[in-house]
């Protein structure tokens, strides 16, 4: 990992514990800048610190193996500086320090190099007070002993590591209340540039906005109406099968299991699709019902066309409750009594109570 | 700098004057939030991705740390599955492992709902999961079985992916009775359980619950909710002077040649 250093003073030297003030960090693998960061030795760890992003990365001082002047100047990035320290890794990995000033390489390389010696010289010491290290139970028990402190620090690094990043999120999300607050108050027009780019922060961050529901998942029509075409295709015998209704999170499972390609729909994308069964003429029908439940029910059969029906099915049964017209149709009971008494807002029957047992009549009276 | 009323067309002309100062820091007041949001975002962006460098296998992995991160986010206010563009998705992959396992959840649901009635217990989803997971090999080909393999799933994980799922309608939702929760697949409007029941009470007019697990075979937890449904539809009458409940049915006794 390449780190710089750049013109800032270094201060607060000293090494356990102490600070060194920097300015950027450079991390190899992602080209990125931490600004302001802190360097600090602390616990037998190096670490380098950006407390305005709440970010630190950690390198065990006992992995370090050796520390240097580097002579390489080949990039862009490295020409303004005076100096470059190489820190080796006994990983194979290393770091390179960039400085500016030449005196801020010698303090550091000095008081590093201090450090390190004394951290080698008490490492010495305490494997010589424990000779048989390695060996037998006792050494078996140490190795475990160590294995699950460092888990445990491990968990514990990840855990600070995932609250700090939260916080972060947390003084995002803040800001944008501010933001929205503001374009609330201005009364700025619902298509200007602005709101339509904070829509999109807002779901790319995933705070949660009604709004940006509405917006989401990114695909055009033409996408959604294959789609429908697709659903019609796999779902069609699965429908009749099981009496013609089905709910939509088994339909959702079947079109994923049919898919050949690997890319997974995401249920928004479904429901979009599925709306649009009317326009493109499928002769599926997809309906809500009161408690939230989605379903889609094979044929073209609207709610007015199911009303009629009842109504002659009444009138040439005399009169129908709800369980014989739920045997009748082969419909549950549930949907069998929601569509009698919608049936029966309609105006086309009527009902007669009599001891809890409700029978409906045709609606001769209006 | 109004002295005293504003007077006439002059006044007038002051106040707009004051009221177009105003909009305007106003407007510039937002434009500088705005530019600092953009700011920040790029910001935690970069940071997300040092982040899920380290730490997406360990959240892909453990299921504890999986649910320490959604807590923090719920109490954060930010749901990470809502998009599938979203930061959350794009850097930690972790929109499509819900809805795979949402389908997961389905699938055994679909498979056992003759034996059950729709009516399965969490912790046996999870058990069938896990030996799932263990190598069962399916005809499916290896591309998904990279997703499908790895994860260690937890209940939290799995209550997850049933909410994450009920955009598509509340025909899936978690019951419990007591303490034991239950994934109820089939809705009550989609049930002919309680059909069922009648037709089983058709021959005395009432049933208890413990007739009906006789009669039927179905689980305890099962009957209750058939039951409860039919009281609910008006099509049941509870007694509770014995021992036992009895449901009685009126709806029977009127048979339609009567």
């Amino acid at each position: 990992m390449d780190t710089m250093f750049n013109k800032r003073n270094l201060r607060d030297s000293s090494l356990e514990g102490m600070q060194f003030k920097l300015s950027t960090i450079i991390s190899r693998e992602t080209h990125e800048k931490l600004d302001n960061p802190e360097c600090f030795l602390s616990a037998e760890q190096l670490n380098l610190l950006d407390r305005s992003r709440g970010l630190y990365l950690r390198y065990s001082v006992s992995n370090i193996s050796h520390v240097c002047l580097d002579k390489r100047k080949e990039k862009k990035l490295f020409s303004r500086l005076a100096s470059i320290v190489r820190i080796q890794l006994s990983n194979g990995e290393h770091i390179l320090l960039g400085f500016r000033h030449d005196s801020d390489q010698s303090v550091f390389i000095q008081k590093l190099e201090n450090y390190l010696r004394q951290h080698r010289q008490k490492k010495a010491n305490d494997t010589n007070q424990t000779p048989s290290k390695g060996v037998g139970v006792a050494g078996i028990m140490q190795s475990r002993k160590e294995q699950v402190q460092q888990g445990e620090e491990q968990l514990h690094n990840a855990f600070k590591d995932l609250e700090s990043l939260m916080s972060q999120v947390k003084g995002l999300v803040e800001l944008a209340q501010k933001y929205q607050g503001s374009l609330l108050e201005s009364k700025v027009g619902e298509d200007m540039k602005e709101v339509v780019e904070f829509r999109n922060m807002a779901a790319s961050l995933g705070v949660d906005n009604p709004v940006t529901r509405a917006q989401l998942g990114g695909h055009g029509d033409e996408f959604h109406r294959q789609l429908a075409m697709e659903v019609y295709r796999t779902i069609e015998k699965p429908l009749r099968k099981n009496g013609g209704v089905m709910n939509l999170i088994d339909v959702y499972c079947w079109v994923i299991r049919a898919r050949t390609t690997t890319e997974l729909i995401s249920p928004d994308d479904l429901l979009a699709a599925c709306e649009m069964f009317g326009r493109l003429h499928v002769p599926i029908h997809l309906s809500i019902l009161e408690s939230g439940v989605i379903i889609l029910e094979a044929g073209f059969m609207n709610d007015d066309e199911i009303a009629k029906k009842i109504f002659e099915l009444v009138q040439s049964k005399t009169s129908l409750n709800a369980v014989e017209y739920a045997s009748v149709a082969n419909i549950p009971l549930l949907r069998a009594v929601s569509r009698l008494e919608f049936c029966e807002q309609k105006g086309l029957i009527c009902r007669d109570e009599f001891e809890e047992n409700i029978r409906f009549f045709p609606n001769l009276y209006f | 700098m109004l002295r005293g009323k504003a007077l006439g067309l002059a006044g007038l002309r002051r106040e707009q004057q004051v009221r177009e100062a105003i909009d305007y820091i106003a407007s510039s007041f937002r434009k500088e939030l705005y530019e600092s949001l953009q700011k920040q975002l790029d910001i935690f962006r970069e940071n997300l991705v040092l982040f899920a460098r380290k730490y997406r296998k360990k959240i892909e992995n453990e299921p504890e740390f999986r649910a320490q991160f959604h807590r923090l986010c719920v109490s954060v206010g930010v749901d990470p599955l809502v998009s599938k563009k979203g930061f959350w998705e794009e850097i930690l992959g972790i929109g499509d492992f819900y809805y795979e396992l949402a389908v997961k959840i389905s699938e055994i649901c679909i498979a056992t709902r003759g034996i059950n009635g729709g009516l399965i217990l969490l912790d046996e989803i999870k058990r069938l999961l896990d030996n799932h997971n263990e190598g069962k090999l399916t005809r499916r080909s290896s591309k998904r079985a990279l997703l499908r393999n790895s994860y260690q799933i937890s209940r939290d994980d799995i209550e997850r992916a049933v909410q994450r799922i009920q955009v598509l309608g509340k025909a899936y939702s978690i019951v419990s009775f007591g303490n034991i929760r239950y994934i109820r697949s089939v809705p009550g409007e989609l049930s002919h359980d309680h059909s069922c029941v009648l037709a089983t009470a058709k021959k005395q007019g009432f049933t208890t619950e413990s007739k009906l697990i006789a009669s039927l075979k179905w689980s305890k937890e099962r009957v209750v909710l058939a039951l409860k449904g039919l009281l609910e539809m008006e099509l049941a009458w509870i007694d509770d002077q014995g021992t036992e409940c009895l449901y009685w049915f009126p709806s029977l006794y009127y048979p339609i040649d009567d």
